[in-house]
């Protein structure tokens, strides 16, 4: 995952993960950031800023989990048919 | 016949025993002419042109105009064409279902056969009727004509064993009739290994058709005058395809199948060996 922010003006935050708590980068005085980390997830992640004490949610994003897994199986072979 | 079928459970039983090795097409992963996706219906049409000659004394050769494919996987249940099934085990190399198909002879006898009005278009003239009556002759050089007596729809079942082994892919099948015409029973067997898998895929097949005398009577038996036995067909079949697109394929078959002299030495039957082939464009409704 590969996160990126930019303010207007400097600011003092944090960029964490909900529910993953050793997830955490810090910015002291920033006007920009990029994040980059490995992350292996099944559920929805909710990606925040937070201010430097985490109290207060800046900004956030939710990275949704596409959950159409299809299955496969092999299919018949039929030679004796007239459908191949 | 008992023999026969305990030979055959006593193989399904070694080979669930033993499981080969698993084939060089392994798990299916993506959709292939191979693999489908489960829970998801498959519609498609070919369009061509085509023939499946017709062995009986009289009766007309079928053609083959439209092609159309209908298909279902489910977890356990599948329905592939006119075959439903239920699948009691399913493995990388080993598959066991049981399943129910219909009985192939009657095409020859009744252009009003399921099989032959989903792949013939409409009816044509020549050899229609269901198949009662007498077998009308050709011209006046034509062997006389015997009574005949109706060849009615049949249902075959029973369990059905698929399995790949290297390159190679097989099937055996033991079916019993379960609609009550002729309480017969079917063997089918069948390998088939790909010859070229490129945007090319051509396929060769071998197998054989076991019928038991009760099977081989209904159809090509003739009351007072003969009275067949069981019958082994040896049958060998080529397959072409290429993806066009993603709904367009270019498909083509030859199949030559060999009667048994207990057929062929019927007097209804003019011919002891059955070709159909067949060439056209696939296409995929969904």
């Amino acid at each position: 995952m590969r996160a990126q922010w930019r303010s207007t003006r400097n600011e003092s935050l944090c960029l964490v993960i909900v529910d993953q708590p050793h997830i955490r980068r810090c910015w002291e005085q920033h006007s920009e950031g990029v994040y980059s980390v490995e992350v292996a997830f099944s559920q929805d992640l909710v990606v925040q800023l937070r201010d430097t004490e985490l109290d207060r949610v800046l900004a956030s994003q939710a990275i949704a989990v596409i959950r159409k897994a299809l299955q496969f199986r092999r299919k018949r072979r039929q030679p004796w048919s007239i459908f191949y | 016949m008992h023999t026969t079928l305990r030979k055959l459970a006593l193989l399904l039983l070694i080979a669930s025993c033993n499981p080969l090795p698993a084939g060089a097409q392994g798990k299916c992963t993506a959709v292939s002419p191979d693999c489908v996706a489960v829970g998801e219906w498959d519609l498609s049409v070919a369009l061509g042109a085509g023939v499946r000659t017709n062995p009986i004394a009289g009766r007309a050769d079928i053609p083959l105009v439209v092609v159309p494919q209908l298909s279902y996987y489910g977890k356990r249940f599948f329905l592939d064409n006119l075959e439903p099934g239920f699948t009691l085990h399913e493995g990388v190399a080993n598959t066991f279902n049981v399943i129910a198909a219909p009985g192939y002879d009657r095409v020859f006898f009744s252009r009003g056969d399921p099989q032959n009005v989903l792949v013939s278009g409409p009816l044509g003239s020549a050899g229609g009727g269901a198949g009662g009556g007498l077998i009308p002759p050709e011209d006046d050089d034509s062997p006389p004509t015997y009574p005949n007596h109706r060849r009615r729809t049949t249902y075959l079942a029973g369990p059905e064993w698929l399995f790949s082994y290297g390159r190679f892919a097989g099937q055996l099948s033991a079916l019993y009739e379960l609609t009550g015409r002729h309480h017969g029973y079917e063997i089918r067997g069948a390998l088939s290994a790909p010859l070229i898998q490129t945007e090319h895929s051509l396929v060769a097949n071998a197998g054989f058709t076991w019928k038991s005398a009760e099977t081989v009577r209904y159809y090509y038996g003739v009351k007072g005058l003969y009275r067949p036995d069981a019958a082994l067909n040896p049958f060998v079949k080529l397959g072409y395809s290429r993806v066009l697109s993603g709904r367009w394929t270019l498909s083509a078959f030859v199949h030559y199948e060999y009667f048994s002299g207990e057929i062929a030495d019927s007097p209804i039957v003019s011919d002891p060996s059955v070709v159909t082939a067949f060439v056209g464009f696939n296409f995929k409704v969904f």
